[in-house]
């Protein structure tokens, strides 16, 4: 961020003082800074978050970002305290919101390895468990995301999965078995509450305490709590490790502590079925990502070597269906 | 396969070897964080371009787009025979993408 960018930023918080600025992940679509500053005197850390100048992005709008950010403050889920909010571009090129800075380990690789995060596996499964359960309870009007259609929230999803395979290059038969196996196993009907379709072991911060941060909610929506139950327990998501839960604890720890949190009964079969559909998402995915280094849109190794991750999902899909 | 007789030696999967052993013993210790991270994936497509080079063909299944078509009608649904060729191709497929289970 150049001298004048920064004391724009400096003129508009009008009052803290900027003290410290430093970039501490930048990708390609968002940007994340880390701001000390000093209010009356007294320090404060906080996180600016923007995007990427020249990006044209097709992420959540900053705005909507820090809207679900307050809405899942206020029910309680550990998030980052979200601040101030400006749309104004001419401060830092793109809009930017601040939060409070939170601590902890996220890297999934590493997380699965750390006995001792949250004061143990089974606690710490339990604490994301109660924190799923927040942000299901979210209650509170968001009316940038769409209303479910009224239809079984597991055939929206394979309705959605199918619409992105007949716009794919190649057959994927795999992929429609799992599909259909969806289509005919799917529950009648569900709740739906707010989800927030990325809670997985790598956007998850965790440290001694418990869970510090809840991340990335760029894909949250309305659907079936299952849905964020399944996504979490996938075996895509383990980084390896036997836990069957995130790769960090017992999938009874989790359950126990969803239900402790949210009165609700945890159905082990639909997570199951959800399971199977985090996977085929997943695979979705990665042939999207491998699509854009063989487009030649963006050559990246990274997003080449995705694609090889999709023939181990399908062996998943299998073992699961059949 | 490729006739290599009268190719020149080491053979050009040996190369690969040699490349992939340099780059892990020379280049990835002297390396951090981004740099490093790059290296180590550079090996691991040496890898999977060692496996489909050195493995057995991997042919696409026959007439796929229509056997895509019948599975979402359900005219595949409980068929054993189905989910046998599709497991057979798939763990073909693994053994070129995925790592060996160790």
């Amino acid at each position: 961020m150049d001298e004048q960018r920064r004391a724009a930023l400096q003129a508009w918080l009008n009052g803290p003082k900027i003290s410290a600025m430093s970039l501490l992940s930048g990708g390609a679509i968002q940007q994340n800074w880390a701001v000390d500053v000093e209010i009356d005197g007294q320090p404060a850390q906080w996180v600016l978050r923007t995007d990427s100048a020249a990006t044209l992005t097709h992420s959540r709008p900053r705005a909507e970002e820090f809207a679900l950010l307050k809405a899942a403050f206020a029910a309680g889920v550990a998030v980052p305290e979200p601040l101030m909010l400006c749309e104004d571009t001419t401060i830092v090129g793109a809009p930017f919101f601040i939060m409070r800075r939170v601590y902890g380990i996220a890297a999934g690789f590493r997380v699965v390895k750390d006995a001792t995060l949250a004061g143990g596996r089974e606690q710490a499964v339990a604490a994301l468990g109660r924190e799923l359960a927040r942000i299901h309870s979210v209650h509170e009007p968001l009316p940038f995301l769409a209303p479910h259609p009224p239809i079984p929230p597991m055939l929206r999803f394979v309705s959605e999965m199918r619409a992105h395979l007949d716009q794919g290059r190649r057959p994927r038969p795999v992929l429609e078995w799992g599909l259909r196996y969806l289509e005919r196993h799917a529950p009648p009907s569900s709740d739906i509450v707010l989800c927030h379709n990325d809670f997985r072991t790598g956007n998850l911060m965790l440290n001694a305490d418990g869970v510090a941060g809840v991340l990335d909610w760029e894909f949250a929506a309305y659907g079936d709590r299952h849905e964020d139950l399944g996504w979490f327990c996938a075996r895509c998501w383990r980084f390896g490790s036997p836990h069957e839960a995130g790769g960090i604890g017992s999938r009874a720890a989790l359950y126990a502590g969803y239900e402790a949190q949210s009165g609700h009964k945890v159905d082990d079969a639909q997570v199951r079925l959800w399971e199977i559909a985090a996977t085929i998402r997943w695979a979705v995915i990665a042939i999207s990502q491998a699509e854009r280094h063989l487009s030649g849109a963006e050559e990246n190794l990274e997003l080449a070597l995705t694609g090889h991750i999709v023939p181990e999902l399908e062996r998943d899909i299998i073992l699961a269906t059949t | 396969m490729v006739d290599i007789t009268g190719m020149e030696e080491p053979h050009p999967l040996e190369l690969l070897a040699a490349a992939r052993a340099a780059l892990l013993k020379e280049v990835v210790p002297a390396l951090e964080g981004a740099p490093k991270f790059q290296a180590l994936m550079v090996a691991n497509a040496i890898s999977i371009a060692q496996r489909a080079l050195s493995g057995d063909a991997v042919p696409e299944l026959p007439n796929v787009a229509e056997l895509c078509t019948e599975i979402r009608a359900g005219l595949h649904d409980d068929n054993a025979a189905t989910a046998a060729l599709l497991r057979h191709h798939t763990e073909a497929r693994c053994r070129i993408s995925s790592k060996p289970a160790r």
